[in-house]
């Protein structure tokens, strides 16, 4: 069963809710500039590229405005985003590894390394616009979050989905249990599992004193 | 074990996160380092890992997402709206198609219908048919048969028939006894089509499962039709059509007081029969059909019926009956059968020369034309070869004395046949079946339908009091007519037709002036002695009464008459002409008859 204890909904989401179903432009504007960046982030995070984040983002925000009317107020606007988000881009990992999988030129693990690589030069063009200039301590950082994007990237979409709820998202466990409609129990199970997964790409994944993750691969 | 391994794995993934109660948290530390020292290493990997994905740099998103999110969300929305603004999709049934195909069922259906009725009337036609063709088998063995057939005459089977002559023949003929040569004007584009028709209608046999289905019909319609009750006479749409009365009531008058001696005894006599059969012409006509049918003169009394085969026929049936052929044999060219129609004051001889035309090979034209005559009267301007047509005309008018005194009144527009027979078939608004009969059969019309007229031509020249049974009026009124084209000072007495041309008004009122002049002087005679010796109603109303008489004096309601049958016996042949499926009489206007009282 999905949840355990709904997630409120708030008198604001109320209001919202009664202007995007009269079609208030000024409230769809509103709901996107509020949830785009938290969305894009999951996302991001969930898909490891920012062209994909921001279509799988654009998606959601689209089917969230053209399915208004089915929204029954269980669980918080919010909580219904991240869910049509998260959904989103599970399915468009799954299609990612699918279309990987059988891919007719090159074995599966090439592909899959080199989708990893493709991330890992993703979240370097992020980062390189984003870190201080301290660049000993941010090239250490670097690293060792290029090595934890990759084994996040590696991940399986259910594991991922949960870890970057629980650590990035900081969402408690009814939150993901709605968003992910899934019990509670399970969230915590799973979440278990999906950080034992990731400790163990870490721990096969040693750190590297120096070069570039663009050299570093996963295997 | 599984599930006591999910609740370790919940717990430590609440103690990694900071969420297990303390005293359950000290208790899973102490579990872990007791138990499980591998497992204890991995927790607190992952707690080391959860902080590091934690504190993975933040993400912005793209400056224009919210651009590009609100132009998709706009895109969607109206792309939405006009998928909202698409009507509904139909259901199968409501479709183009499916009201196609229903309105095809609807046609076909209705389709069969018209064509089962048809063929129903064709079978009719068969019997009747075969007895014509036996008709013209026996003219054609008839070796002086090609004599009629002058050079002109090639051209006669192209007329549709004699009935439908246009005025100017007539006039030629009647002006020109000696033997006019009429202009043909043959119409041939509204005869195409005739053959397909002609054949259908001429070229059946006769069924004896289908005719004695017919006669059952027509027996069960005799029931009904006997059970009807009397409709009011349909005088007003019947005058509309043409079947006017005379031009005033003065002229009515006259008309009827000059009756008597405008029928010729021997003659044909022609009558137009106006009859009620509640719009159903196929009772009428199969009704006629079968009369006729149970004649046992069979070959030479075939009567044509229904628009198609009209006049011609019947004539055909003046000629066999009459057994003028010789003398129309021995016509050499259509002015000598001219004259000879013209020196015919009975008429029968034009008749009959007609009928020898058409059977000597003018049928099968003729025949087309009938077919396609569904514009019968418009069809008839070709008066080559015209004795015989003029002459059947002659026939019809005989009776009113016209040939005898020379024609003088025989001018345009004398007859409305044409005229009737257009607006009939092109408004359909009646039905008018023109035949032949012999006045015993035209009582047995009158017996098994409700004839409310019978009024002498198409210029509705009424002869009312037919009601009246036992009466001796009519004989004496036929008998009196003896007398009038014998000695050749019959004369027309009809109104002017409607829709006749300036010239044919005022030979028609000349004619008029002329007739009633005539007339007067011969029902100086007749008239009186006919009055008193009607019985239970007078052949004629009172002069006053009758000068008051509206012009649209209605058309009495005629009850068979003995004397008609008896009067059959002795005269032979009457040419009737019924109309169907008119509308019901103005109260106002029901009884000349009681005005006449």
């Amino acid at each position: 069963m999905p949840t355990d204890a709904p997630e409120p909904f708030s008198m604001q989401d109320h209001q919202t809710l009664a202007q995007l179903r009269r079609g208030n432009h000024a409230a769809i504007e509103q709901l996107v500039q509020r949830y785009q960046d938290r969305l894009f982030s999951t996302v991001f995070r969930l898909v490891g590229h920012p062209d994909d984040a921001a279509d799988l983002v654009q998606e959601t925000f689209v089917k969230a405005i053209q399915n208004i009317s089915r929204f029954e107020g269980k669980s918080s606007l919010y909580t219904w985003l991240f869910r049509i988000a998260v959904n989103l881009s599970i399915s468009h990992r799954r299609a990612a590894v699918y279309r990987q999988t059988f891919t007719l030129d090159g074995d599966a693990t090439k592909e899959e390394n080199a989708s990893v690589n493709q991330q890992a030069a993703s979240l370097r063009r992020e980062l390189s616009q984003t870190t201080e200039p301290d660049p000993a301590e941010t090239a250490e950082q670097h690293l060792e979050h290029e090595r934890i994007i990759a084994a996040l990237a590696r991940l399986d979409p259910d594991f991922r989905a949960v870890i970057v709820l629980r650590d990035i998202e900081d969402c408690d466990y009814e939150k993901i249990a709605a968003i992910l409609e899934i019990p509670v129990g399970t969230v915590k199970s799973r979440l278990f599992r999906a950080r034992a997964a990731l400790r163990e790409l870490l721990t096969r994944q040693p750190r590297q004193a120096n070069g570039t993750a663009g050299n570093h691969t996963v295997d | 074990m599984n599930q006591n391994r999910e609740d370790l794995e919940a717990r430590i993934a609440a103690f990694i996160d900071g969420e297990l109660p303390p005293d359950e948290a000290a208790r899973l530390e102490v579990y872990l380092a007791n138990t499980d020292q591998t497992l204890a290493d991995q927790v607190i990997g992952m707690i080391s890992d959860k902080y590091a994905v934690r504190h993975l740099p933040k993400v912005s998103s793209p400056e224009d997402l919210s651009g590009r999110i609100m132009e998709a969300v706009e895109r969607t929305s109206l792309l939405h709206e006009v998928e909202n603004l698409t009507p509904p999709k139909k259901p199968w049934w409501q479709t183009r198609s499916a009201l196609a195909a229903g309105l095809l069922l609807i046609l076909s259906g209705f389709t069969y219908v018209v064509i089962q009725s048809t063929v129903r009337d064709e079978n009719g036609f068969h019997n009747f048919v075969e007895g014509r063709n036996g008709a013209k088998e026996q003219i054609a063995r008839d070796p002086g048969g090609g004599e009629l057939l002058g050079e002109k005459d090639t051209r006669k089977g192209s007329i549709a028939s004699g009935d439908l002559l246009d005025s100017e023949s007539r006039d030629g003929l009647a002006a020109k006894p000696g033997g006019a040569e009429p202009k043909l004007k043959s119409e041939a584009g509204k005869h195409a089509g005739v053959a397909s028709k002609g054949d259908n209608l001429m070229g059946g046999e006769s069924h004896g499962a289908e005719l004695a289905q017919l006669r059952e019909e027509v027996a069960l319609n005799e029931q009904v039709l006997r059970s009807q009750a009397v409709v009011q006479e349909p005088v007003e749409k019947a005058l509309k059509n043409g079947f006017a009365p005379a031009s005033t009531p003065q002229v009515a008058l006259e008309n009827v007081k000059a009756a008597p001696t405008k029928f010729v005894s021997g003659t044909p006599v022609l009558i137009n029969l106006v009859a009620r059969d509640d719009g159903d012409p196929q009772r009428l006509r199969s009704f006629l059909q079968e009369m006729i049918r149970r004649d046992d003169a069979a070959a030479t009394r075939q009567v044509a019926l229904g628009n198609q085969l009209t006049l011609n026929n019947a004539l055909q049936q003046n000629a066999g009956s009459y057994g003028v052929q010789r003398s129309a044999r021995r016509a050499q060219n259509p002015q000598e059968q001219g004259k000879q129609i013209a020196q015919n004051s009975g008429g029968a001889l034009a008749a009959n020369a007609l009928d020898y035309n058409l059977y000597n090979g003018a049928n099968k034209d003729f025949e087309r034309q009938y077919a396609s005559n569904t514009t019968a009267s418009a069809s008839i301007n070709d008066n080559s070869g015209s004795g015989a047509r003029g002459g059947d005309q002659k026939a019809l008018e005989a009776q009113t004395g016209a040939n005898a005194s020379g024609g003088s009144g025989n001018k345009q527009g004398s007859l409305q046949n044409e005229g009737d027979f257009s607006r009939n078939n092109t408004t359909n608004t009646l039905n008018p079946y023109r035949i032949i009969l012999r006045a015993d059969q035209l009582a047995q019309v009158t017996t098994n339908f409700e004839v409310y007229s019978i009024t002498r031509g198409p210029s509705a020249y009424v002869i009312d009091n037919f009601t009246t049974r036992n009466s001796t009026a009519r004989r004496d009124r036929y008998e009196g007519n003896s007398g009038a084209n014998a000695d050749g000072k019959g004369k027309i007495i009809d109104a002017p037709a409607p829709g006749t041309s300036a010239k044919g008004e005022q030979a028609r009122a000349e004619a008029d002036k002329e007739s009633e002049k005539i007339a007067r002087e011969q029902l100086e005679g007749t008239r009186k002695k006919a009055l008193d010796t009607a019985t239970t109603a007078p052949v004629t109303v009172a002069p006053q009464a009758l000068a008051s008489a509206p012009a649209t004096a209605p058309l009495n309601k005629v009850s068979p008459a003995a004397e008609d049958v008896a009067h059959a016996a002795k005269e032979q042949w009457v040419e009737v002409i019924i109309l169907m499926d008119a509308p019901a009489v103005p109260a106002a206007n029901t009884s000349m008859q009681e005005r006449g009282k």
